[in-house]
Protein backbone atom coordinates (compact mmCIF):
# COMPACT_ATOMS: atom_id res chain seq x y z
CA UNK A 1 0.00 0.00 0.00
CA UNK A 2 1.14 3.08 -0.92
CA UNK A 3 -0.06 6.25 1.32
CA UNK A 4 1.32 8.90 3.77
CA UNK A 5 0.30 9.20 7.22
CA UNK A 6 -1.14 12.67 8.89
CA UNK A 7 1.15 12.70 12.54
CA UNK A 8 0.06 16.44 13.43
CA UNK A 9 -2.60 18.67 11.15
CA UNK A 10 -1.05 21.96 10.95
CA UNK A 11 -2.98 25.03 10.89
CA UNK A 12 -5.37 25.27 8.10
CA UNK A 13 -3.99 21.85 5.72
CA UNK A 14 -6.29 20.50 2.57
CA UNK A 15 -5.33 19.05 -0.78
CA UNK A 16 -6.15 21.59 -3.69
CA UNK A 17 -5.83 21.63 -7.31
CA UNK A 18 -5.85 23.46 -10.06
CA UNK A 19 -9.76 24.65 -9.71
CA UNK A 20 -12.87 23.50 -9.82
CA UNK A 21 -14.47 25.46 -13.12
CA UNK A 22 -17.13 25.51 -14.79
CA UNK A 23 -19.85 25.95 -11.81
CA UNK A 24 -19.94 29.91 -11.44
CA UNK A 25 -23.65 29.86 -12.60
CA UNK A 26 -25.17 28.16 -9.52
CA UNK A 27 -22.85 29.70 -7.20
CA UNK A 28 -20.02 27.13 -6.84
CA UNK A 29 -16.60 28.92 -6.57
CA UNK A 30 -13.58 27.65 -8.51
CA UNK A 31 -11.20 27.11 -5.18
CA UNK A 32 -8.14 25.77 -6.25
CA UNK A 33 -4.39 26.28 -4.55
CA UNK A 34 -4.02 29.82 -3.66
CA UNK A 35 -0.90 30.51 -4.48
CA UNK A 36 -1.05 29.19 -8.38
CA UNK A 37 1.86 29.53 -9.40
CA UNK A 38 3.74 27.68 -6.34
CA UNK A 39 1.96 25.02 -6.92
CA UNK A 40 2.24 24.63 -10.72
CA UNK A 41 6.44 24.40 -9.69
CA UNK A 42 5.85 22.45 -7.32
CA UNK A 43 4.23 19.69 -9.73
CA UNK A 44 6.81 20.28 -12.48
CA UNK A 45 9.52 19.45 -9.51
CA UNK A 46 7.67 16.10 -9.05
CA UNK A 47 7.00 15.63 -13.04
CA UNK A 48 3.64 15.68 -12.34
CA UNK A 49 1.05 17.83 -14.90
CA UNK A 50 0.80 21.44 -13.80
CA UNK A 51 -2.85 20.85 -12.68
CA UNK A 52 -2.23 17.76 -10.31
CA UNK A 53 -3.42 17.73 -6.95
CA UNK A 54 -1.15 18.35 -4.10
CA UNK A 55 -1.02 19.64 -0.06
CA UNK A 56 -1.70 23.22 0.31
CA UNK A 57 -0.39 24.06 3.82
CA UNK A 58 -1.11 27.59 5.48
CA UNK A 59 0.68 28.99 8.28
CA UNK A 60 1.49 26.11 10.39
CA UNK A 61 2.97 22.93 8.48
CA UNK A 62 1.44 19.50 9.11
CA UNK A 63 3.74 16.82 9.88
CA UNK A 64 3.75 13.82 7.67
CA UNK A 65 4.91 10.26 7.27
CA UNK A 66 5.85 8.43 4.40
CA UNK A 67 4.82 4.95 4.07
CA UNK A 68 6.80 4.23 0.98
CA UNK A 69 10.01 5.95 -1.05
CA UNK A 70 8.73 9.41 -2.72
CA UNK A 71 9.73 12.02 -4.95
CA UNK A 72 8.70 14.87 -3.10
CA UNK A 73 8.60 18.89 -3.69
CA UNK A 74 7.78 21.88 -0.87
CA UNK A 75 7.12 25.36 -2.96
CA UNK A 76 5.85 28.64 -1.51
CA UNK A 77 5.89 29.95 2.10
CA UNK A 78 9.11 29.18 3.65
CA UNK A 79 8.13 26.28 6.15
CA UNK A 80 11.84 25.04 7.52
CA UNK A 81 11.39 22.21 6.15
CA UNK A 82 12.99 18.89 7.72
CA UNK A 83 12.93 15.55 6.65
CA UNK A 84 14.27 13.61 9.98
CA UNK A 85 17.01 15.88 10.97
CA UNK A 86 17.77 17.28 8.07
CA UNK A 87 16.80 20.90 6.90
CA UNK A 88 16.06 20.40 2.94
CA UNK A 89 15.83 23.53 0.41
CA UNK A 90 12.81 24.51 -0.72
CA UNK A 91 12.03 24.89 -4.84
CA UNK A 92 13.95 21.53 -5.85
CA UNK A 93 13.14 17.79 -6.09
CA UNK A 94 13.52 15.83 -2.99
CA UNK A 95 14.00 11.95 -2.78
CA UNK A 96 12.53 10.68 0.55
CA UNK A 97 12.72 7.16 1.87
CA UNK A 98 10.15 5.28 2.90
CA UNK A 99 9.80 6.17 7.28
CA UNK A 100 10.94 9.45 6.76
CA UNK A 101 9.04 12.52 8.42
CA UNK A 102 8.30 15.73 7.16
CA UNK A 103 7.86 18.52 9.19
CA UNK A 104 8.75 22.25 9.55
CA UNK A 105 7.72 25.39 11.78
CA UNK A 106 5.32 28.08 11.23
CA UNK A 107 6.24 30.32 8.11
CA UNK A 108 9.06 32.22 7.82
CA UNK A 109 8.13 34.34 4.88
CA UNK A 110 4.63 34.04 3.05
CA UNK A 111 1.44 32.35 4.37
CA UNK A 112 1.11 29.15 1.84
CA UNK A 113 3.03 26.28 1.08
CA UNK A 114 2.65 23.45 -0.99
CA UNK A 115 3.47 19.68 -1.21
CA UNK A 116 4.01 17.65 -4.26
CA UNK A 117 4.25 14.02 -4.14
CA UNK A 118 4.44 12.68 -7.41
CA UNK A 119 1.95 10.39 -8.84
CA UNK A 120 -1.63 11.32 -8.12
CA UNK A 121 -3.74 11.79 -4.72
CA UNK A 122 -6.29 9.28 -4.76
CA UNK A 123 -9.21 11.45 -3.55
CA UNK A 124 -12.51 11.09 -5.60
CA UNK A 125 -12.74 14.42 -7.56
CA UNK A 126 -16.06 16.13 -7.48
CA UNK A 127 -17.41 18.42 -9.83
CA UNK A 128 -13.85 17.34 -11.68
CA UNK A 129 -11.78 19.00 -9.02
CA UNK A 130 -10.22 17.09 -5.91
CA UNK A 131 -9.72 20.31 -4.06
CA UNK A 132 -11.25 21.00 -0.78
CA UNK A 133 -13.88 23.76 -0.55
CA UNK A 134 -15.22 24.60 3.16
CA UNK A 135 -18.95 26.07 2.22
CA UNK A 136 -20.34 22.76 0.63
CA UNK A 137 -17.67 20.15 2.32
CA UNK A 138 -16.73 18.60 -0.97
CA UNK A 139 -13.47 17.67 -2.19
CA UNK A 140 -10.26 17.57 -0.37
CA UNK A 141 -9.74 14.46 1.98
CA UNK A 142 -13.30 13.03 2.47
CA UNK A 143 -15.24 16.51 1.92
CA UNK A 144 -12.64 17.78 4.74
CA UNK A 145 -9.01 19.65 5.96
CA UNK A 146 -6.49 17.52 6.47
CA UNK A 147 -6.61 15.91 10.13
CA UNK A 148 -4.28 13.96 12.25
CA UNK A 149 -3.90 10.31 11.56
CA UNK A 150 -5.36 10.61 7.95
CA UNK A 151 -3.94 8.21 5.78
CA UNK A 152 -3.58 9.82 2.14
CA UNK A 153 -3.25 7.00 -0.99
CA UNK A 154 -1.10 7.89 -3.48
CA UNK A 155 -1.69 5.97 -7.54
CA UNK A 156 1.80 5.73 -8.08
CA UNK A 157 3.47 4.36 -11.25
CA UNK A 158 7.19 3.61 -10.54
CA UNK A 159 8.86 6.64 -9.21
CA UNK A 160 11.14 8.62 -12.20
CA UNK A 161 14.10 10.02 -10.10
CA UNK A 162 15.22 13.04 -11.83
CA UNK A 163 16.89 15.83 -9.56
CA UNK A 164 15.37 18.96 -10.41
CA UNK A 165 15.27 22.61 -9.09
CA UNK A 166 13.53 26.22 -10.02
CA UNK A 167 16.21 28.58 -10.83
CA UNK A 168 16.06 31.39 -8.80
CA UNK A 169 15.10 33.85 -11.24
CA UNK A 170 11.72 31.95 -11.30
CA UNK A 171 10.77 31.06 -7.60
CA UNK A 172 9.00 34.12 -6.01
CA UNK A 173 10.23 36.80 -4.11
CA UNK A 174 8.08 36.49 -0.70
CA UNK A 175 10.54 39.03 0.92
CA UNK A 176 10.73 41.94 -1.01
CA UNK A 177 8.24 45.29 -1.07
CA UNK A 178 4.61 44.09 -1.61
CA UNK A 179 3.16 46.20 -5.02
CA UNK A 180 -0.12 44.92 -5.95
CA UNK A 181 -0.95 46.09 -9.68
CA UNK A 182 -4.60 46.81 -10.44
CA UNK A 183 -6.79 47.56 -13.21
CA UNK A 184 -9.84 49.70 -12.41
CA UNK A 185 -13.38 47.50 -11.93
CA UNK A 186 -16.50 48.68 -13.46
CA UNK A 187 -17.51 50.65 -10.16
CA UNK A 188 -14.02 52.27 -10.14
CA UNK A 189 -16.31 55.85 -10.09
CA UNK A 190 -17.94 54.96 -7.01
CA UNK A 191 -15.67 55.97 -4.89
CA UNK A 192 -15.19 59.46 -4.61
CA UNK A 193 -11.87 61.58 -5.43
CA UNK A 194 -10.56 61.17 -1.90
CA UNK A 195 -11.12 57.66 -1.81
CA UNK A 196 -9.45 56.96 -4.99
CA UNK A 197 -6.70 58.64 -3.98
CA UNK A 198 -6.23 56.72 -0.36
CA UNK A 199 -7.08 53.62 -2.59
CA UNK A 200 -3.67 53.91 -4.78
CA UNK A 201 -1.55 56.17 -2.31
CA UNK A 202 -2.35 54.36 1.43
CA UNK A 203 -0.11 50.98 2.29
CA UNK A 204 -2.93 48.49 2.96
CA UNK A 205 -2.90 45.39 5.17
CA UNK A 206 -4.64 42.13 5.34
CA UNK A 207 -7.32 41.67 8.01
CA UNK A 208 -6.09 38.14 10.43
CA UNK A 209 -10.00 37.61 9.36
CA UNK A 210 -9.37 36.70 5.96
CA UNK A 211 -9.69 33.11 4.96
CA UNK A 212 -9.73 31.24 1.34
CA UNK A 213 -12.81 33.03 0.54
CA UNK A 214 -11.69 36.79 0.67
CA UNK A 215 -9.02 39.21 2.33
CA UNK A 216 -10.59 41.82 4.09
CA UNK A 217 -7.96 45.08 3.61
CA UNK A 218 -7.50 47.77 5.94
CA UNK A 219 -6.09 50.84 5.73
CA UNK A 220 -4.41 53.64 7.96
CA UNK A 221 -5.99 56.40 6.29
CA UNK A 222 -9.95 56.89 7.00
CA UNK A 223 -12.15 54.65 5.18
CA UNK A 224 -13.15 54.72 1.73
CA UNK A 225 -16.03 56.63 0.84
CA UNK A 226 -18.83 54.89 -1.63
CA UNK A 227 -21.69 55.11 -3.44
CA UNK A 228 -24.04 51.67 -2.60
CA UNK A 229 -26.81 51.61 -4.65
CA UNK A 230 -26.01 49.26 -7.29
CA UNK A 231 -27.65 45.52 -8.16
CA UNK A 232 -25.42 42.18 -7.64
CA UNK A 233 -23.41 41.73 -10.07
CA UNK A 234 -20.68 38.63 -11.37
CA UNK A 235 -17.85 38.66 -9.35
CA UNK A 236 -14.57 36.76 -9.45
CA UNK A 237 -10.97 35.74 -7.51
CA UNK A 238 -9.33 39.22 -7.58
CA UNK A 239 -11.87 41.03 -7.26
CA UNK A 240 -12.07 44.30 -4.84
CA UNK A 241 -15.26 45.12 -3.73
CA UNK A 242 -15.85 47.94 -1.68
CA UNK A 243 -18.83 48.05 0.82
CA UNK A 244 -19.96 50.86 2.49
CA UNK A 245 -18.41 50.56 5.77
CA UNK A 246 -15.14 51.36 3.88
CA UNK A 247 -12.93 48.18 4.23
CA UNK A 248 -12.59 46.81 0.72
CA UNK A 249 -12.63 43.18 0.25
CA UNK A 250 -11.05 41.26 -2.54
CA UNK A 251 -13.03 37.58 -3.64
CA UNK A 252 -10.55 35.08 -3.55
CA UNK A 253 -9.98 31.44 -4.75
CA UNK A 254 -13.13 29.96 -2.03
CA UNK A 255 -15.63 33.10 -2.36
CA UNK A 256 -18.88 33.96 -3.97
CA UNK A 257 -19.69 34.01 -7.19
CA UNK A 258 -22.17 37.33 -7.18
CA UNK A 259 -21.91 40.17 -5.04
CA UNK A 260 -23.57 43.37 -4.40
CA UNK A 261 -20.86 46.47 -3.68
CA UNK A 262 -19.15 48.28 -6.17
CA UNK A 263 -16.09 46.32 -7.92
CA UNK A 264 -14.11 48.73 -7.56
CA UNK A 265 -10.75 47.25 -8.74
CA UNK A 266 -9.79 44.09 -10.06
CA UNK A 267 -6.13 42.39 -9.34
CA UNK A 268 -5.29 40.07 -12.52
CA UNK A 269 -5.46 36.53 -12.18
CA UNK A 270 -1.83 35.97 -12.38
CA UNK A 271 -0.56 38.46 -9.97
CA UNK A 272 -2.97 36.42 -7.31
CA UNK A 273 -0.37 33.91 -6.39
CA UNK A 274 1.69 36.73 -4.62
CA UNK A 275 -1.31 38.78 -3.46
CA UNK A 276 -1.84 35.24 -1.58
CA UNK A 277 0.89 34.97 0.16
CA UNK A 278 0.76 38.48 1.93
CA UNK A 279 0.67 38.20 5.78
CA UNK A 280 -1.08 40.00 8.09
CA UNK A 281 1.20 42.01 9.23
CA UNK A 282 3.26 43.39 6.03
CA UNK A 283 2.30 46.52 4.36
CA UNK A 284 1.41 46.74 1.01
CA UNK A 285 0.36 49.21 -2.13
CA UNK A 286 -1.65 49.00 -5.22
CA UNK A 287 -0.49 50.20 -8.34
CA UNK A 288 -2.53 50.60 -11.58
CA UNK A 289 -1.74 48.47 -14.76
CA UNK A 290 -3.31 48.32 -18.57
CA UNK A 291 -5.73 45.07 -18.20
CA UNK B 1 -17.55 49.16 -24.47
CA UNK B 2 -19.07 47.88 -27.53
CA UNK B 3 -22.55 47.15 -28.33
CA UNK B 4 -24.06 44.04 -30.61
CA UNK B 5 -27.66 43.38 -31.48
CA UNK B 6 -28.94 40.00 -31.12
CA UNK B 7 -32.44 39.01 -32.01
CA UNK B 8 -34.23 42.26 -30.47
CA UNK B 9 -32.05 42.41 -27.63
CA UNK B 10 -29.42 44.67 -27.66
CA UNK B 11 -25.88 43.84 -25.56
CA UNK B 12 -23.14 45.63 -24.25
CA UNK B 13 -20.13 43.76 -23.81
CA UNK B 14 -16.90 45.06 -22.56
CA UNK B 15 -13.76 42.41 -21.01
CA UNK B 16 -13.20 43.91 -17.80
CA UNK B 17 -10.29 41.46 -16.76
CA UNK B 18 -8.17 39.11 -19.07
CA UNK B 19 -10.52 36.35 -20.50
CA UNK B 20 -13.56 37.93 -18.27
CA UNK B 21 -15.80 39.17 -20.46
CA UNK B 22 -19.26 41.03 -19.08
CA UNK B 23 -22.64 41.32 -20.60
CA UNK B 24 -25.26 44.11 -20.15
CA UNK B 25 -28.43 44.22 -21.63
CA UNK B 26 -29.15 47.56 -23.32
CA UNK B 27 -32.83 47.35 -22.99
CA UNK B 28 -35.92 49.78 -21.53
CA UNK B 29 -37.16 48.22 -18.51
CA UNK B 30 -40.54 47.86 -19.13
CA UNK B 31 -39.49 44.88 -21.54
CA UNK B 32 -37.95 43.25 -19.08
CA UNK B 33 -35.21 40.95 -20.43
CA UNK B 34 -32.78 40.34 -17.49
CA UNK B 35 -29.37 39.76 -18.24
CA UNK B 36 -30.01 35.98 -15.65
CA UNK B 37 -31.86 35.15 -18.32
CA UNK B 38 -29.74 35.67 -21.30
CA UNK B 39 -26.69 34.31 -19.44
CA UNK B 40 -29.02 31.07 -19.02
CA UNK B 41 -29.71 31.04 -22.75
CA UNK B 42 -25.88 31.15 -23.47
CA UNK B 43 -25.02 28.38 -21.18
CA UNK B 44 -27.35 26.36 -22.77
CA UNK B 45 -25.00 27.12 -25.39
CA UNK B 46 -22.10 24.22 -25.68
CA UNK B 47 -19.87 26.64 -26.76
CA UNK B 48 -20.44 28.45 -23.34
CA UNK B 49 -21.00 25.73 -21.37
CA UNK B 50 -19.44 26.48 -17.79
CA UNK B 51 -18.01 29.81 -18.51
CA UNK B 52 -21.45 32.00 -17.94
CA UNK B 53 -22.62 33.60 -14.26
CA UNK B 54 -25.08 35.65 -14.57
CA UNK B 55 -27.44 37.95 -12.26
CA UNK B 56 -30.32 40.38 -13.33
CA UNK B 57 -28.13 43.14 -13.91
CA UNK B 58 -25.29 41.45 -15.60
CA UNK B 59 -23.74 38.09 -17.01
CA UNK B 60 -19.88 37.49 -17.06
CA UNK B 61 -18.38 35.03 -19.36
CA UNK B 62 -15.21 33.88 -17.91
CA UNK B 63 -13.29 32.18 -21.66
CA UNK B 64 -9.96 33.22 -23.03
CA UNK B 65 -11.07 34.09 -26.16
CA UNK B 66 -10.85 38.09 -27.99
CA UNK B 67 -13.95 40.11 -27.48
CA UNK B 68 -14.42 39.45 -31.73
CA UNK B 69 -14.15 35.39 -31.44
CA UNK B 70 -17.03 36.68 -28.80
CA UNK B 71 -19.59 38.51 -31.03
CA UNK B 72 -18.95 35.98 -33.30
CA UNK B 73 -19.93 32.76 -31.26
CA UNK B 74 -23.07 35.09 -29.49
CA UNK B 75 -24.39 35.44 -32.70
CA UNK B 76 -25.13 32.24 -33.32
CA UNK B 77 -27.38 31.84 -30.67
CA UNK B 78 -31.26 31.96 -31.17
CA UNK B 79 -32.33 33.79 -28.39
CA UNK B 80 -35.82 33.04 -26.89
CA UNK B 81 -37.11 35.60 -24.07
CA UNK B 82 -40.28 34.23 -23.75
CA UNK B 83 -39.25 30.54 -22.33
CA UNK B 84 -41.97 29.18 -20.52
CA UNK B 85 -42.34 29.78 -16.75
CA UNK B 86 -43.12 27.22 -14.10
CA UNK B 87 -45.07 27.97 -10.69
CA UNK B 88 -43.80 26.76 -7.82
CA UNK B 89 -45.03 27.15 -4.12
CA UNK B 90 -41.89 28.09 -1.77
CA UNK B 91 -42.92 27.67 2.20
CA UNK B 92 -40.83 29.57 4.94
CA UNK B 93 -41.06 29.61 8.53
CA UNK B 94 -40.94 33.54 9.18
CA UNK B 95 -40.15 32.68 13.41
CA UNK B 96 -36.71 32.27 13.49
CA UNK B 97 -35.41 35.17 11.55
CA UNK B 98 -32.70 36.49 13.45
CA UNK B 99 -33.03 40.11 11.99
CA UNK B 100 -36.75 40.76 12.25
CA UNK B 101 -36.08 43.56 15.04
CA UNK B 102 -33.77 45.49 12.15
CA UNK B 103 -35.96 44.72 9.36
CA UNK B 104 -39.08 46.30 11.02
CA UNK B 105 -37.14 49.30 12.30
CA UNK B 106 -35.26 49.53 8.52
CA UNK B 107 -38.86 49.70 6.66
CA UNK B 108 -41.05 51.13 9.33
CA UNK B 109 -42.92 48.08 9.36
CA UNK B 110 -44.64 45.29 11.65
CA UNK B 111 -43.58 41.76 11.27
CA UNK B 112 -46.91 40.57 10.16
CA UNK B 113 -47.24 43.41 7.56
CA UNK B 114 -44.28 42.29 5.84
CA UNK B 115 -44.96 38.61 5.64
CA UNK B 116 -48.60 39.86 4.50
CA UNK B 117 -46.67 41.38 1.68
CA UNK B 118 -44.20 38.73 1.05
CA UNK B 119 -47.06 36.24 0.57
CA UNK B 120 -49.28 38.32 -1.61
CA UNK B 121 -46.51 39.00 -4.21
CA UNK B 122 -45.58 37.44 -7.61
CA UNK B 123 -42.11 36.34 -6.72
CA UNK B 124 -40.17 35.28 -9.36
CA UNK B 125 -36.42 33.50 -9.82
CA UNK B 126 -33.88 36.22 -10.80
CA UNK B 127 -30.67 34.92 -11.04
CA UNK B 128 -28.59 32.35 -8.99
CA UNK B 129 -24.95 32.17 -7.72
CA UNK B 130 -23.30 34.41 -4.77
CA UNK B 131 -22.47 31.12 -2.95
CA UNK B 132 -24.02 27.63 -4.10
CA UNK B 133 -27.45 26.80 -4.33
CA UNK B 134 -27.97 31.00 -3.96
CA UNK B 135 -31.34 31.83 -5.30
CA UNK B 136 -32.15 35.72 -5.95
CA UNK B 137 -35.60 35.99 -6.19
CA UNK B 138 -37.61 39.39 -7.39
CA UNK B 139 -40.98 40.73 -7.24
CA UNK B 140 -41.12 42.40 -4.40
CA UNK B 141 -43.09 45.10 -3.88
CA UNK B 142 -40.65 49.13 -3.16
CA UNK B 143 -41.72 49.48 0.54
CA UNK B 144 -39.77 45.91 1.69
CA UNK B 145 -36.80 46.66 -0.24
CA UNK B 146 -34.47 46.32 2.79
CA UNK B 147 -30.75 47.49 2.54
CA UNK B 148 -28.47 44.96 3.26
CA UNK B 149 -26.32 45.18 6.24
CA UNK B 150 -23.08 47.19 5.87
CA UNK B 151 -21.47 44.89 7.46
CA UNK B 152 -21.91 40.92 6.72
CA UNK B 153 -22.71 38.77 9.72
CA UNK B 154 -20.29 35.94 10.38
CA UNK B 155 -23.04 33.00 9.75
CA UNK B 156 -26.07 32.62 8.30
CA UNK B 157 -28.00 29.27 8.82
CA UNK B 158 -28.61 26.89 5.76
CA UNK B 159 -31.75 27.26 4.66
CA UNK B 160 -32.28 30.90 5.91
CA UNK B 161 -34.60 33.44 3.95
CA UNK B 162 -33.53 36.82 3.97
CA UNK B 163 -33.83 40.48 2.03
CA UNK B 164 -31.07 42.48 0.06
CA UNK B 165 -31.82 45.78 -1.58
CA UNK B 166 -34.90 44.73 -3.98
CA UNK B 167 -34.52 41.30 -3.96
CA UNK B 168 -35.11 38.27 -1.00
CA UNK B 169 -32.96 34.86 -1.39
CA UNK B 170 -31.99 31.66 0.19
CA UNK B 171 -29.26 30.73 1.41
CA UNK B 172 -28.41 26.69 0.17
CA UNK B 173 -25.54 26.38 2.55
CA UNK B 174 -24.34 28.12 5.75
CA UNK B 175 -21.96 30.91 5.35
CA UNK B 176 -21.25 34.36 5.95
CA UNK B 177 -23.64 37.26 4.60
CA UNK B 178 -24.68 40.62 4.57
CA UNK B 179 -28.87 39.82 4.15
CA UNK B 180 -31.34 40.97 6.46
CA UNK B 181 -32.75 37.45 7.74
CA UNK B 182 -36.40 36.98 7.95
CA UNK B 183 -37.23 33.08 8.13
CA UNK B 184 -35.87 29.60 6.98
CA UNK B 185 -36.98 27.55 3.86
CA UNK B 186 -36.86 23.88 5.15
CA UNK B 187 -36.75 22.18 1.63
CA UNK B 188 -34.06 21.77 -1.28
CA UNK B 189 -33.72 23.82 -4.58
CA UNK B 190 -30.72 22.71 -5.32
CA UNK B 191 -29.53 18.92 -5.45
CA UNK B 192 -26.57 18.79 -2.94
CA UNK B 193 -25.18 15.72 -4.78
CA UNK B 194 -25.64 16.39 -8.33
CA UNK B 195 -25.51 20.29 -8.15
CA UNK B 196 -28.21 20.18 -10.26
CA UNK B 197 -31.24 22.78 -10.13
CA UNK B 198 -34.98 22.29 -11.46
CA UNK B 199 -35.75 25.79 -11.35
CA UNK B 200 -34.98 28.02 -13.67
CA UNK B 201 -34.98 31.83 -14.07
CA UNK B 202 -38.35 33.46 -14.63
CA UNK B 203 -39.83 30.18 -12.61
CA UNK B 204 -42.38 31.88 -10.46
CA UNK B 205 -43.30 31.38 -6.55
CA UNK B 206 -45.97 31.49 -4.18
CA UNK B 207 -44.38 31.73 -0.42
CA UNK B 208 -46.50 30.09 2.37
CA UNK B 209 -45.85 31.09 5.41
CA UNK B 210 -45.87 27.63 7.26
CA UNK B 211 -46.14 26.64 11.20
CA UNK B 212 -43.08 25.20 13.44
CA UNK B 213 -44.75 21.82 13.13
CA UNK B 214 -43.93 21.63 9.24
CA UNK B 215 -41.10 23.44 9.67
CA UNK B 216 -39.46 20.52 11.94
CA UNK B 217 -40.84 17.86 9.67
CA UNK B 218 -39.22 19.17 6.97
CA UNK B 219 -36.13 20.15 8.22
CA UNK B 220 -35.87 16.69 9.44
CA UNK B 221 -36.39 15.25 6.24
CA UNK B 222 -35.78 18.10 3.23
CA UNK B 223 -37.85 17.14 0.19
CA UNK B 224 -37.03 18.53 -3.47
CA UNK B 225 -39.01 21.61 -4.37
CA UNK B 226 -40.44 19.00 -7.01
CA UNK B 227 -41.85 16.81 -4.35
CA UNK B 228 -43.02 19.39 -2.15
CA UNK B 229 -45.45 20.60 -4.86
CA UNK B 230 -47.14 17.23 -4.92
CA UNK B 231 -48.30 17.43 -1.52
Amino acid sequence: MSYLKIIKKGLYTSIQDAGRYGHALYGIPQSGAMDAYSARLANRLVKNPEEAALIECTFIPPTIEFFKNYIISLTGADMKWHIGDFAVPRFTSLYVRKGSILRGSSAASGVRAYIAIQGEIDVEPVLGSKSYYSGMAIGGYQGRLIAKGDQIKMKSKRSKWAFDYIADEERPNLMSEKLIPITRGPEWHFLNQESKTSFISGQWTISSQSDRMAATLLNHKPDLKVDLKMPSVPVFPGVIQTPPDGKPIVVLNDGQTTGGYPRAAIIPTNSLSIFNQIRPSESFRFFFVNS
Amino acid sequence: MKSIQLSDVNLLIDEIATGRHRIIVDEPVQNRVSAALIGQHISEHPYFQGTVSATSAEVLISKDISSEQLYAELKKIKFKPNRKSKNYNLPIYFENGSDWHDVEEKLGLSREAIINKLIQSQITVASFGFLPGFVYLEGLPDDIHCKRKTTPAKHVAAGSFGLGGPYAGIYHIASPGGWNIIGNCPIQLFDSNTFECPIKVNDRFIIKSIMAEEYETLKARPVTIEKYQKK
